[in-house]
């Protein structure tokens, strides 16, 4: 029995996949007389099998040895790929996070958009979702990690692009999706390249040819570099971090998964190839600095944004750059802790927002106020998903954030110090904003939301609240305390500390510095340098080249065959030409037989 | 078993031109595609793919003195290709308009189109090669000047006409030299009696050869008939121009310049391989540029012929497998982006990229023409999942060895791709519908078949794709084999 | 032919053309047989799931109340359905409209068959073959976020009277369940404020509990061949409304058999200042911008920071999204979908795609229908606020036309769909 479970564990994809082929028949133009909902309810009931095949699975793997299993899905030329599962507490545990949290989502989902006619579409996107993470963590294969990366780029076009309708959700999937094909292409150069060098793609393998091989550094630095391109455009780190920001434009349930999972995706990609990247002290070194410029940018920007999505989701970038930092100094433990904790208390914090803007009808920062003695569960759900970010003790991420500065060199523990004060700053000032303070228009009428949203934002408090229970059940909590330990341990509590009721009691909706505000709310400018580089140049490039081609190339190409058709050109424009120039043509074929005849005989 | 596939429909074109019925002239087209449907199918699974010669092989002494002889033959290299033309020539049938004018010669056009290309796909004699690949070209010709689209047909017709005549003519110019310099027994398909030519003179014949096909594929610069005729052509002529006839060229580049010239071709394949990876994105920066979606649609096939080219040359048994997979996934893929790119200008009224909006909208749009819309340009950039991907994979993974940078920049060309597609679907199937204008006809489900068809089988193919590599792979593995040892006997320094 | 023409010179209004319509005595929307049918049509088919809504608005805000999770709110309790409706049926407390008192028989079936057959209620739910509430409860959203629209029914919201009997129902309706009696005095407001909601969820259910019975009417004199012309369905609204302008708004709860006054019919709320006249600026006008059209993002300053300029109501939505994601108004649509007439059916047949595209046809002519009734709101406030149309004085016909132009400024948003409604090739 427990055997079964173990080895049926490839179900668990599957499930996502059965869902949304399920919402198929909401599709427009087959069921019109009947709402959509059921393809929501199916998904949902989909999800909680899952959920409940992987919590199984996890209680019985769990403290034992990994096993693999895997099947050939192409064998061609020389190449033989095989799909296969990784089945340890590890990726079991990241399954139940995985179908735990789109459960949670996907509750959410029903109130947050019980009015909307498109649920197929959204349900089953989540199922994608939700099949193809899920795939992703079971996968022990470079090859099939990327290819699932792409579906989910695509996957994420199509769910930011849900309320197609509207122009700045059009641009912010357009965005999202190349933006992130980016990173998915140089990815695929590197996996590419890695095959004729490593000969598999297999982690493992992967992993042992890393440790003895010895190829050239620039090669190495080149393989690295094209490897963490995928991670930087999956994670939204810096230069590749805009898409994010625009993907705010689609549904909040989606954000939901999206903040909190889909973006650690790239991260948990890169834990997987940290033995490749650890070839080149170049790609380590590239690593943490792309990871501290997101950390300090990231929390910085969100300091001064004033819509509550984009203030939450630059956070998103934040902290994905201290995973980047993890992985770069080679602590892939510390960095899953980090995931894991901020996953939790990212999506806890957008399902509390959630609800508040959804019968606010705002997410302006500016229009928000005194809904604390109206919405204390919003309120303390923000308040329990803040302490779960930041360091603050005992909750989750600080245990991740004392592991990490155990290990780090002094200037990065100033750096973790510094976004984490600025992290607590700028979740202090949005709670400030938010709940204290006077009451705004908006803000008068604010009833508390309704069962499906604020049951999930409940019952994930809650296990934000308990997640130290566990992490102390899994050893994850240090049992012993080194000299510094203590140290860090408080200087990491004051800051976040000190940051949250900064914050909170400035509660500034704008910086005082308007130069500097308008700086950081347009992320330092980074949309507009794109459209004046990149997007530019590939446009006025492909304009160029677009008149060559219609002007030049042709004309010559024209002009020759002009002169060595003796005037074929002049015969396109004539009716009776047109015959002629055919005679002339088989003509010439029969006398070229002709004269092969003539000459052989 | 196999001139069934030949002369089938030219029988079948002569009944329809025979019968003065005019109506009966769509069904009549349609029943004898689909029997070579049927019998195409009933033919991959009679063949056998672990053999990499010749099979079905059916010979007829025709003019000996000329060394013309009727030798129809298969294998791995060209049976996907056959049952390509076969399924899209009847999607271009079925999809052709139904009160269409002078049913009787289009629809006998069509066949003989067909004729030509299984012909050019089966004979294994050259001057025979060079006869099919001139008889599909009148039809064609004619398919575009008389249905065309705007006033420009005609232009574009005759622009087709003397690019494709001057390709058969270098081609033709090209065997009849083979047939001069090494005997005609070489017509016969003989790479023996040519590997004895000196050096020189193979260079010279497979620049020819290379030229002639350049023309028909097309590759970069010799592509600019293809803009005008792709454009004019109507959709089932866009279909089977560059869902097959495309495929006829680079069929002919493996067949007669890979595979008879392997001496030459290595020298060559270094500067072939820049030009596909020119070719990939000197096509797809010009699609970036369109306005008119279908003329969008005409430049990708460029870019992706790029691939082929890159394949080609290269020419490790990765690659060539790539190569095989990339024709047939880019003739499903093109087929069915000009189908719907002709089912939006037939329902909407324009292709114009600034007319289109909102066609998602599922009461008063196209959903699923959108989403299949969708679902084709995601597969022609790439995404896995989807068969494109699988082949561009192959090609480049094959690639790579032998030519780092220009698959590296094939890559770049695939990343350029999916920026057009996405601008395309963004702009088309995403937004509002205007109210003043947006008053389509909606789209019937018999109109809908082609399109599901063809998305079944790019789905199916790229999730189950060993049912597609299975059939090519002895077949490209004993071509690569050969090459390598050509160029280990006259170059050994080259090769590790 | 008009009486004003000749007293008054042309209007410079861009709408001019339906100033002088007005002031003739007509509606928004122009005279035709072919709106008419539209209007009555859509009426019907309005009437059928607002006889729902009305009942399932008071079991909610009367029975379900503060029940954390209401699972089970839209399954309306048989009493429910026989609820006597005030204005219709032999127990009606004012006999203008004829119809039934219990829930419409058309609603009856439709609860029992759907579109799917019959199958036990809790089937149909899942499935989707049901009435959908949601839309309903977003107008009581809408109603209760925007304020400020005149009345005294929100204002008395805030007043301590309201909150004293507010909390005694609270208090009473958590009786025996510490846990919900310890979060009601830890944050007082947090239960006041879910109160206030459903002060409203009575009040729009009273407001359409009139407006079911009037459409029915209508509907009857149309196929009755007694009501002929747009003009004169828009004056029975406006005679629908001085009739019933009266009848009380209020809020009671019933808990463990106790009723529990919360807003007494005592405060002499009525039904055009607390609930019409609100529902037409909060619905018609305002609501709340579609998250499916407009983006939300406080950098792009789609939505105005001011409640009083949302204009996203049914006089100024695009109707051609309905159907698509995040366009909540495509609930009511589906809802109607069920119980159009079938001269309307049949008319639908002939245009566009047909019975395909139905949904976005009869939103067009809901919009028409919504014109009418707003032009009966403008006509009637006319009526108690300004001077006949037929008044001999020209001074007084300035004020009135004064007053039309006003209310005509508000469709000068680009968005505004009046223009589009004078023309019968949109659809």
């Amino acid at each position: 029995m427990a055997e079964t479970f173990i080895h049926s564990v490839w179900l668990i994809p599957c499930y996502g996949i059965v869902g949304m082929l399920f919402a198929l028949p909401w599709f427009p133009g087959v069921i019109r007389r009947t709402g959509p909902r059921p393809s929501g309810y199916v998904n949902l009931l989909m999800t909680l099998f899952g959920f409940l095949h992987s919590l199984f699975t996890f209680v019985l793997v769990w403290g034992k040895p990994a096993q693999t299993e895997s099947f050939t899905w192409l064998e061609a030329a020389n190449l033989k790929l095989s799909f296969g599962f990784e089945i340890s507490s590890l990726s079991v545990g990241a399954l139940v996070l995985i179908t735990g949290l789109n459960f949670l989502s996907q509750i959410f989902a029903i109130g947050y958009l019980e009015m909307d006619w498109g649920w197929a579409r959204l349900f089953a996107l989540l199922g994608l979702f939700e099949a193809g993470m899920a795939a992703l963590v079971l996968c022990d294969n470079l090859f099939f990690s990327y290819c699932i990366l792409e579906i989910l780029t695509l996957g994420t076009y199509l769910l930011v692009g849900f309320w197609f309708n509207q122009s700045l959700v059009v641009s912010g999937a357009r965005d999202a999706f190349l933006t992130k094909r980016i990173g998915d292409l140089l990815l695929l150069m590197g996996v590419i390249a890695l095959l004729p060098l490593a000969g598999s793609w297999n982690y493992q393998d992967l992993a042992r040819w890393a440790a003895r091989t010895t190829i050239d550094p620039t090669l190495a630095t080149l393989l690295g570099l094209a490897l963490i391109s995928g991670p930087i455009g999956k994670c939204a780190q810096f230069p590749l971090h805009l898409w994010l920001d625009e993907a705010m434009e689609g549904p909040l349930p989606a954000t939901i998964l999206r903040n909190s999972l889909v973006v650690t995706t790239g991260a948990w990609v890169l834990v997987k190839i940290a033995p490749i990247l650890a070839l080149s002290p170049v790609v380590l070194g590239t690593l943490i600095v792309i990871g501290s410029i997101s950390a300090v940018g990231g929390s910085l920007i969100a300091i001064a944004q004033i819509d509550i999505k984009r203030a939450l989701s630059f956070l998103v970038s934040a902290y994905l750059g201290l995973v980047f930092i993890a992985v770069g100094i080679g602590q892939t433990q510390e960095a899953l802790l980090l995931i894991l904790t901020f996953s939790l208390s990212m999506a806890l914090l957008v399902m509390s927002v959630g609800g508040i803007i959804w019968n606010c009808m705002t997410q302006d920062l500016t229009q928000f106020g005194g809904l604390w003695s109206r919405r204390p569960i919003s309120a303390i759900a923000f308040l329990v998903g803040a302490a779960g970010l930041v360091a603050f003790p005992p909750l989750g991420s600080f245990w991740a954030f004392l592991q990490l500065a155990e290990q780090v060199s002094p200037w990065l523990v100033g750096l973790l110090l510094l976004v984490n004060t600025l992290t607590a700053f700028g979740l202090g000032r949005v709670f400030g904003l938010v709940f204290a303070g006077a009451t705004h228009p908006m803000t008068e009428r604010a009833p508390e939301v309704h069962w499906p949203m604020m049951v999930p934002t409940t019952l994930l408090a809650g296990f934000v609240l308990h997640l130290p229970i566990v992490l102390w059940q899994v050893q994850l909590i240090p049992a012993q305390w080194i000299d510094t330990t203590l140290l860090f341990a408080i200087a990491l509590s004051t800051s976040s500390i000190f940051g949250g009721i900064a914050g909170f009691r400035l509660r500034l909706a704008q910086l005082p510095w308007p130069r500097v505000q308008e700086m950081l709310a347009r992320d330092f400018y980074t949309g507009d340098i794109y459209r004046l580089s990149v997007v530019f140049a590939v446009a006025q490039i492909s304009q160029i080249v677009s008149i060559v081609d219609r002007y030049f190339v042709d004309g010559l190409v024209n002009l020759v065959g002009y002169f060595s058709l003796l005037g074929g050109e002049s015969l396109k424009y004539s009716t009776s030409g047109r015959t002629q120039f055919y005679a002339l043509t088989i003509l010439l074929g029969i006398v070229a037989m002709g004269c092969a005849v003539a000459v052989h005989f | 078993m196999l001139s069934v596939l030949v002369w089938l429909p030219i029988i079948g074109a002569v009944i329809i031109g025979l019968r003065p019925q005019k109506n009966q002239a769509r069904s009549i087209a349609l029943s004898v595609s689909f029997g070579l449907v049927v019998w195409s199918f009933w033919l991959l699974f009679q063949f056998s793919s672990s053999l990499s010669t010749m099979q079905f092989i059916e010979a007829l002494q025709w003019v000996p003195q000329l060394g013309l002889n009727y030798r129809l033959g298969i294998d791995g290299l060209s049976l996907p290709l056959v049952v390509l033309s076969s399924v899209l020539t009847w999607v271009a049938i079925y999809s052709s308009k139904r009160e269409i004018e002078r049913p009787r010669l289009y629809y006998a056009l069509i066949l003989l189109v067909n004729a030509g290309l299984a012909g050019g796909f089966l004979v294994q004699n050259l001057l025979l090669f060079a006869l099919f690949y001139e008889l599909e070209l009148v039809p064609i010709y004619l398919l575009i000047a008389i249905w065309g689209g705007t006033e420009r047909r005609g232009y574009a017709a005759i622009k087709f006409l003397t690019y494709t005549a001057v390709s058969g003519f270098l081609i033709l110019s090209a065997f009849l030299g083979i047939g001069f310099l090494a005997g005609s027994e070489a017509f016969s398909y003989n790479p023996q009696l040519i590997a004895a030519l000196p050096i020189a003179t193979q260079v010279v014949l497979l620049s020819l050869i290379l030229f002639g096909f350049g023309i028909k594929i097309p590759l970069f610069p010799l592509h600019t008939w293809l803009p005008d005729a792709y454009a004019e052509a109507s959709p089932p002529v866009a279909i089977l121009l560059g869902g097959v006839l495309a495929k006829l060229g680079t069929y002919g580049l493996v067949r007669f310049g890979l595979n008879l010239f392997p001496e030459a071709w290595h020298l060559l394949a270094p500067g072939l391989a820049v030009l596909g990876a020119v070719s990939a994105i000197y096509g797809s920066l010009v699609a970036l540029a369109q306005k008119d979606i279908k003329l969008m649609v005409a430049y990708s096939s460029i870019g992706h012929m790029g691939y082929i080219l890159l394949a080609i040359a290269a020419a490790t048994p990765l690659s060539l497998l790539g190569a095989v997979l990339q024709m047939v996934s880019h003739g499903l893929i093109l087929a069915m982006l000009f189908y719907l790119v002709g089912l939006i200008e037939a329902k909407v009224g324009t292709r114009d990229l600034d007319g289109l909006n909102g066609l998602m909208n599922p009461v008063r749009g196209l959903p699923l023409i959108s989403a299949l819309l969708i679902l084709a340009g995601m597969a022609s950039a790439g995404i896995p999942g989807l068969v494109g991907f699988i082949a561009e994979f192959l090609v480049l993974q094959g690639s790579f060895v032998p030519y780092p940078i220009p698959t590296l920049l094939c890559v770049v060309c695939s990343g350029l791709t999916a920026v057009y597609f996405v601008i395309l679907i963004s702009r088309t199937c995403f937004g509002k519908l205007d109210n003043a204008t947006a008053y389509y006809p909606s789209v019937l489900w018999s109109e809908r078949i082609p399109a599901l068809l063809l998305a079944g089988l790019i789905l199916l193919f790229g999730l189950q794709p060993s049912w597609l590599t299975h059939w090519s792979e002895t077949t490209t593995t004993a071509l690569a084999s050969q090459i390598k040892i050509a160029a280990a006997a006259n170059f050994p320094g080259d090769l590790p | 032919m008009t009486v004003t023409a000749t007293k008054l010179p042309p209007s410079k209004h861009p709408y001019a053309e339906v100033i002088h319509r007005l002031e003739a005595g007509g509606a928004m929307l122009p005279d035709t047989p072919e709106n008419l049918m539209q209007i009555i049509g859509l009426y019907k088919a309005y009437a059928v799931p607002m006889d729902f809504y009305w009942r399932d608005l008071l079991y909610i805000a009367e029975r379900v109340f503060l029940e954390p999770l209401p699972f089970f709110k839209y399954f309306l309790p048989k009493e429910y359905l026989d609820l006597p409706n005030h204005y219709a049926g032999d127990t009606a407390d004012l006999m203008i409209w004829r119809g039934q008192a219990t829930a419409h028989p058309e609603l009856l079936a439709f609860m029992e068959r759907g579109e799917t057959g019959k199958m036990p209620r809790l089937f149909h739910h899942l499935w989707h073959d049901r009435i959908n509430m949601e839309f309903a409860e977003m107008c009581m959203r809408s109603m209760l976020w925007h304020r400020g629209m005149g009345g005294r029914f929100d204002p008395y919201l805030d007043s301590e009277e309201y909150k004293a009997n507010a909390n005694r129902a609270i208090e009473a309706y958590f009786r025996g369940n510490p846990a919900m009696l310890s979060l009601h005095k830890l944050f007082p407001e947090m239960f006041l404020e879910q109160c206030r909601q459903m002060s409203y969820y009575s009040n729009l259910g009273l407001f359409w509990e009139v407006m079911a019975p009037v459409f029915f009417e209508m509907s009857d004199l149309y196929d009755e061949g007694k009501m002929t012309s747009v003009p004169q369905a828009m004056q029975f609204l406006v005679n629908g409304i001085f009739a019933i302008a009266g009848r009380p708004i209020y809020h009671h709860v019933y808990i463990k058999g106790e009723c529990f006054e919360i807003i007494p019919k005592s405060k002499g709320f009525t039904w055009l200042y607390e609930a019409a006249l609100p529902y037409v600026e909060a619905v018609f006008y305002r609501t709340a911008p579609f998250r499916g059209t407009k983006s939300y993002n406080a950098q792009a300053n789609q939505i105005p920071a001011d409640q009083k300029d949302f204009h996203y109501g049914i006089l100024y939505a695009d109707v051609f999204p309905v159907g698509t994601a995040g366009i909540p108004p495509t609930l009511l649509m589906q809802d109607m979908l069920h119980f159009l007439p079938p001269y309307l059916v049949e008319y639908y047949s002939k245009y566009c795609r047909g019975q395909e595209d139905m949904l976005i046809q009869l939103g067009v002519s809901f919009q028409r229908s919504m014109f009418c009734v707003t032009s009966a709101v403008i006509q009637a406030l006319r009526q108690a606020l300004l001077y006949p149309l037929d008044d001999p004085n020209p001074r007084h016909l300035l004020k009135n036309r004064t007053f039309f132009e006003g209310q005509m400024d508000r469709f000068l948003r680009p968005e505004a769909r009046l223009n589009a409604i004078q023309n019968q090739a949109y659809r």
